[in-house]
């Protein structure tokens, strides 16, 4: 019965993680937040940027 | 096909909770672990109310705070020191809410802050990241921000994004706020939130308010958790107003301050908690005194300085204080806010960052916190490294996996299958061993898959 060690590839733990976050950082994407609540987003950081600017 | 087993069959028929629908419940199948003698935590309860009498704590008189405590029937002197009696914090602790939802970006899926879950979280306001590139040490940007947050979002065990890695390049508010956004814009989970400038606070309520539909939806389903950080026993103006504006805006808070024993706070554990408590119970108090039934939770961490470098460090003190701190909380039935694992004072990724971070995180098998969010800080939390987070990610499954406990019923104890293999058997081609052989087996990167 083969162990479980000895069947894997000889990969130490930072290489099995190296791995793991390299395929993450190319496959998982994230929807944007509607582009209506990012132009209410943006204007609510213009308002805030001239009033803080102006006081 | 893979066939359901009598014991899981019976318990999603009972309406049991399972992992999957509620994966941060730790509490019912295993029990925490308190470190104290019953009645040690009460004295220390006792000892941070008698700091509050006696010694009082800081408000900065250029704001709101003296003139409530004053309301409250509080003694306050001309330049801030407050001291608020036993009767009024145990009131505020009395009133204080209990629990609170956090929900994610769509409001659909929630996070109960409790003491009956663990949560976990990316950060926690690193200044520097290794490049993904070169493998370099260089100051952190909005970009690092962003990768951190998505890669994240794709993390099975994590379950929110605090500010993992702060906008160097524009370390003023605008910055501070900017990172709000990023945050918002890179993943769909719950949010930590926090800030050097009160105003800032108030931009993110209204962003978050845009994200919702309405202050009313924000208030009814609060998107993220503001962090609070004042110094031992003295609350600055800004960290006051952010206590106050949050409060009254129906957002959840964690306010707690990060003490360093032999520094800033007695050098002593019981002595580090029970100032870290005094300060806890009084932000705690001064939300009450805005708006009763306010979900903010004192949330110290307490560290300790280690006398040969001046460092932070002392592994076993930090560990101590951090069991002691949860079983306090839990004794006054509150969320510990407190986790300190998934974090290690290497410099880098290395072998004693692997050896620290496991040590510290599944301490939280015992602890019980109610967050860890500072998984993936290096370097005393000045380095963020996303190859820390996956290991905090992997461990946090285990935990998950540990926190199941062990069902002992007619199906598990498998006295049938044994009576049927008998003494000389093995039970490899049982259904039994099929039906149960991935239970509680994780796909951990650290069982070497």
């Amino acid at each position: 019965m083969p162990t479980r060690m000895s069947s894997l590839e000889d990969r130490d733990l930072h290489q099995r993680i190296d791995a793991d976050l390299r395929r993450f950082l190319a496959e998982h994407q994230v929807l944007d937040l509607p582009a209506a609540v990012m132009q209410e987003i943006d204007a609510i950081r213009a308002r805030f940027a001239a009033s803080y600017v102006a006081s | 096909m893979r066939r359901e087993s009598a014991s899981a069959r019976r318990r999603r028929t009972q309406g049991t909770v399972t992992r999957a629908a509620d994966p941060g419940l730790h509490s019912g199948p295993t029990a925490p672990y308190d470190p104290l003698a019953p009645g040690l935590a009460t004295r220390l309860i006792d000892a941070a109310l008698t700091l509050l009498e006696e010694t009082g704590v800081v408000f900065d008189p250029d704001c709101e705070a003296p003139s409530l405590f004053a309301a409250a029937g509080c003694e306050v002197s001309a330049d801030g020191v407050v001291k608020p009696g036993r009767a009024l914090v145990r009131g505020a602790l009395d009133s204080v809410a209990r629990q609170a939802r956090l929900w994610d970006r769509s409001a659909e899926r929630c996070l109960e802050l409790d003491n009956r879950h663990t949560w976990f979280l990316p950060g926690m306001t690193c200044i520097k990241v290794y490049d993904l590139a070169s493998g370099e040490l260089r100051e952190s940007t909005a970009d690092d921000l962003a990768t951190i947050t998505r890669v994240a979002d794709a993390l099975p065990n994590i379950d929110a994004v605090c500010i993992a890695c702060k906008d160097i390049p524009r370390s003023d508010i605008h910055g501070e706020i900017g990172e709000f956004v990023v945050m918002a814009r890179n993943t769909t989970k719950p949010l930590e939130y926090l800030c050097e400038n009160a105003e800032s606070l108030g931009v993110v309520i209204e962003m978050a308010t845009a994200i919702r539909g309405s202050r009313e939806a924000l208030v009814e389903k609060p998107y993220f958790l503001q962090i609070v950080t004042p110094l031992p026993l003295n609350y600055a103006k800004t960290h006051v107003d952010q206590v106050l504006m949050a409060a009254r805006a129906g957002v959840p808070v964690s306010v707690g301050t990060l003490p360093i024993g032999g520094a800033s706070s007695p050098i002593t554990i019981a002595g580090c908690i029970a100032q870290s408590l005094a300060t806890d119970f009084a932000g705690m108090t001064l939300a009450q005194l805005a708006r009763r039934g306010a979900f903010v939770i004192g949330s110290s961490d307490v560290f300790f300085m280690e006398p040969a470098t001046g460092a932070i460090g002392n592994f076993a003190q930090t560990s101590l204080g951090d069991m002691v701190m949860c079983q306090v909380r839990r004794e006054l039935g509150l969320p510990s806010f407190t986790g300190i694992g998934g974090q290690s004072a290497a410099r880098r990724f290395n072998q004693d960052a692997v050896w620290e971070i496991t040590a510290n995180l599944l301490q939280a098998f015992y602890s019980r916190p109610a967050t860890c969010d500072y998984l993936g800080s290096l370097d005393e939390g000045m380095s963020y490294s996303l190859h820390a987070l996956l290991l905090c990610d992997d461990l946090a499954g285990l935990l998950r996996s540990l926190w199941q406990g062990v069902v002992v019923d007619d199906d598990t104890l498998a006295l049938a299958q044994a009576r049927s293999v008998g003494p000389r058997g093995n039970y490899l081609a049982l259904d039994h061993t099929v039906g149960h052989c991935r239970e509680q087996v994780g796909r951990h990167v650290t069982s070497g898959r």
